[in-house]
């Protein structure tokens, strides 16, 4: 067992770091008032390829490994977690929704301009808020001449309103598991984007539902077989959770590095509060899960990346990196006392994102029951 | 647990205005930040704003346990109402009931009881002076027979819409919590500047301000209680204060239980009823008795209280206990209701967002335990 990052693996991160810090943090607060990201920010994202992080070299991305992803989602989300949830959603799109099929043309076409910051894309592929068995249960595809007809409803799509294009799941059969995968151009007619007027954090991420009414769509943008989708659906869920669940360890290695900051400047009874032992403690107890949550989200990313059994730890990982990061954020807001509660620090951003990634990308207690069935067999 | 015929009464009348008249508006008042005139007026009506006042002051004049009850029951649908209502009441009146002397009850009271020209506040907390209350730098320097009086206080509750408040301030310079005098500031008053309104993460339809004092001239009389008692004054108030606080989260806690009840009573999972399945029943049964727990803890301190017993100990419990379950049933509910809970059009993401402040305003979760410890270890 190796723990020692790549030389690139490093300076991916130092550099990360360093952009983060120096050019998103400042407008993070600003962005989930405005709900949209900053357009510098989002530039940067664009131009220094991190959307299509994870597309190997020849598809036109930066050629990276997913643990590297995890790295940078990490980095993102510990100042600014709208960003890093573009980031994630991109990259579980091109890698899970796009890659596999890029031997076709369109396909092919669209994830080179994912990956060199052309194209912004989401994935639509929930339907509820439960999202158990992430198939299309409402949205229908029927073949009519040269075109696909689709019908239906999504939910919660992020980056709805920021995006180019969507990958959108729909059923072209009678049973269950025929699902199918489209691309549709956000201009499709019968598209329709409703926005949602506000979540209690990651408002940047820009989510909405979309209803699609005979939406018409070319056979070309067919991802892969009819009835076949399947697997790229679930493995674009997989990796969002996985994003998610190193999102969350960016959240709390955040509230971390804020409450360490905050307690040796921040005086009462005469003393600096990281003086007070119960203050220690939280400090204690937050650096320790970060670790542990850190360490299942790499391993978890290491077996994706070696196709090695992922699932089940893909769903502990979000389980755990997420629960964790509340007893983060909550140890940071207690720390911060009544300026915990006020807009201006991180941490009350910091606060309202955490429960995002307990409850997306299939809630906490639908992973347990993953878990669970795969444990017994 | 039995209430009085009276209390319970009490309790049904609340509830009914509450969820008539708040509950409809609360998404708004918290998405705009604005508390509506109207409704203001109609708890004013309500008596709202004079719940333990007595009766000779225009005031309800009930138990601590009607309080308890009435602060729960706004807070089960509306937290920034919850918390305008708490503050006013225990922080804004009591300390004239509890210290003032008989013009200045005669005086502050009647008006505040009603409330219509405005709420009551309590600056205590300043920029350097939070959990360490007593390390106030707000001095007062005696100038003929005027006190002048300097400083800064953060984050007071209805600071903006109060007609009156009490404050804290060193009359005397000595090191320590000793030396500390309370005064009554009227609105208006030259040199009392009232600053701009906090943007918070929850309760944001409850006003919550800076305060400055540049040289603020005030006369004897506005000295609440005898000189150099503030800091004994405070202590009191904030015993009192916590029942209230708990009051609050457990409002917010049974606001979330209803709403994840009845989801869990009325949807679906993999196409069996959610009430089939034990990761439900095992969150709603854990939600219900947490919540019942804390309700024993605080109306045994409300009851305490109004046996004039000491209640420093029972009321930080009550505090302590109230607003950390409140935060695990408001996450529980969230666990319930999934994705949508996250989203505004939920009660829920805006419940989430409030309790937060419980376990922090009063006194934090880490400053109840000291104080639960300390007398522990004092006594016998
Ligand atoms: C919405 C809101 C409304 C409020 N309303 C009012 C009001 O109407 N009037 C008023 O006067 N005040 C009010 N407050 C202020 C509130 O009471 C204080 O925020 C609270 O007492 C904590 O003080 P602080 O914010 O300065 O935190 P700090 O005192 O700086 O505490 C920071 C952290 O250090 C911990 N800590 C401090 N001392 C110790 C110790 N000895 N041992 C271990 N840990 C310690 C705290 O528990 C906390 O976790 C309000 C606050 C808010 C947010």
């Amino acid at each position: 067992m190796d723990f020692a990052f790549s030389e690139d693996q490093l300076m991916l991160r130092d550099s990360t770091r360093d952009l983060v810090k120096e050019n998103f943090a400042l407008s993070a607060n600003d962005e989930d008032k405005d709900r949209s990201l900053n357009p510098e920010t989002l530039k940067s994202l664009k131009d220094l390829g991190y959307l299509g992080i994870c597309t190997p070299n020849e598809s036109g991305g930066a050629g990276f490994d997913t643990l590297s992803l995890v790295i940078v989602l990490e980095e993102i989300a510990s100042y600014d977690a709208s960003a890093a949830l573009l980031v994630s959603g991109m990259n579980s799109l091109s890698i899970g929704g796009l890659l596999p099929h890029s031997d076709q043309n369109v396909v092919r076409d669209y994830l080179s301009r994912v990956s060199n910051g052309d194209l912004i894309g989401a994935v639509a592929i929930n339907e509820s808020d439960d999202s158990y068995s992430h198939h299309a249960n409402r949205t229908r595809a029927s073949l009519r001449g040269n075109n696909y007809v689709l019908n239906g409803f999504k939910a919660h799509v992020l980056d709805a309103e920021l995006a180019d294009f969507f990958i959108v799941s729909a059923r072209t059969g009678d049973d269950e598991g025929e699902i199918s995968l489209f691309i549709l151009d956000k201009n499709t007619p019968g598209l329709k984007i409703e926005s949602i007027p506000r979540m209690m954090g990651n408002n940047a991420a820009a989510i909405g539902n979309i209803r699609l009414d005979d939406c018409s769509v070319p056979l070309l943008n067919l991802v892969g077989k009819e009835g076949g989708g399947l697997a790229s659906a679930q493995t674009v869920l997989q990796l969002n959770q996985l994003g998610l669940a190193a999102i969350a360890v960016g959240i709390s290695a955040g509230s971390l590095r804020e409450s360490i900051d905050y307690s040796k400047v921040r005086t009462q009874f005469d003393q600096p509060l990281c003086e007070f032992e119960a203050i220690q403690f939280m400090l204690a107890d937050m650096s320790t899960s970060i670790d542990a949550a850190r360490l299942l989200v790499y391993k978890a990313a290491v077996a994706f990346d070696q196709h090695s059994d992922y699932a089940e730890l893909i769903c502990a990982a979000k389980l755990f990196a997420s629960e964790t990061a509340f007893k983060n954020v909550h140890h940071a807001n207690q720390i911060f006392g009544g300026y915990g509660y006020i807009k201006e620090y991180a941490v009350e951003r910091l606060f309202r994102e955490q429960l995002f990634t307990e409850l997306f990308a299939q809630n906490n207690d639908t992973l347990r029951l993953h878990i669970s069935k795969r444990l017994l067999g | 647990m039995e209430l009085r015929d009276k209390q319970q009464h009490y309790r049904d009348q609340v509830r009914e205005f509450a969820v008539q008249e708040i509950e409809p508006l609360a998404r708004q008042i918290d998405d705009t930040g604005e508390y509506p005139r109207e409704l203001f007026d109609k708890l004013s009506d309500f008596g709202l704003f004079g719940i333990q006042a007595p009766v000779e002051y225009g005031g309800q004049g009930l138990d601590t346990v009607s309080y308890a009850i009435a602060v729960e029951e706004a807070s089960r649908v509306c937290g920034s109402t919850g918390i305008m209502v708490a503050a006013h009441n225990s922080l804004g009146i009591m300390p004239f009931i509890l210290f003032g002397n008989s013009q200045q009850k005669e005086q502050y009271i009647p008006p505040l009881a009603s409330g219509k020209n405005g709420l009551g506040s309590f600056g205590l907390t300043e920029p350097g002076a939070g959990s360490d209350a007593g390390a106030t730098k707000t001095v007062a320097v005696r100038e003929d027979s005027e006190w002048v009086i300097n400083g800064n206080k953060c984050f007071i509750t209805n600071a903006g819409m109060c007609q009156v408040l009490v404050i804290t301030a060193k009359t005397e310079k000595i090191p320590g919590s000793r030396g500390i005098s309370s005064f009554i500031v009227d609105r208006g008053t030259p040199g009392f500047v009232v600053g701009k309104k906090e943007d918070k993460m929850g309760l944001r339809g409850s006003d919550t301000r800076e305060l400055a004092f540049e040289n603020m001239r005030l006369p004897q009389e506005k000295m609440l209680g005898n000189e150099g008692e503030g800091f004994k004054q405070f202590m009191i108030i904030l015993d009192g204060g916590r029942i209230s606080i708990g009051a609050m989260a457990l409002g917010l806690a049974q606001g979330a239980f209803d709403y994840a009840l009845e989801h869990v009573k009325t949807s679906s999972f993999l196409g069996k009823p959610k009430t089939n399945y034990q990761s439900y029943q095992w969150k709603i049964a854990d939600m219900y008795t947490k919540i019942q727990a804390a309700r024993h803890l605080i109306w045994h301190s409300a009851r305490l209280e109004d046996a004039h017993q000491k209640i420093v100990l029972e009321s930080a419990m009550a505090k302590l206990y109230a607003s950390e379950i409140a935060t695990e049933c408001v996450r529980m509910a969230m666990q319930i209701v999934g994705q949508r809970g996250y989203l505004e059009e939920t009660p829920l993401e805006r419940m989430y967002r409030d309790v937060r402040l419980c376990e922090v305003g009063e006194g934090t979760s880490e400053i109840q335990r000291i104080v639960i410890s300390r007398n522990l270890f004092k006594s016998k």
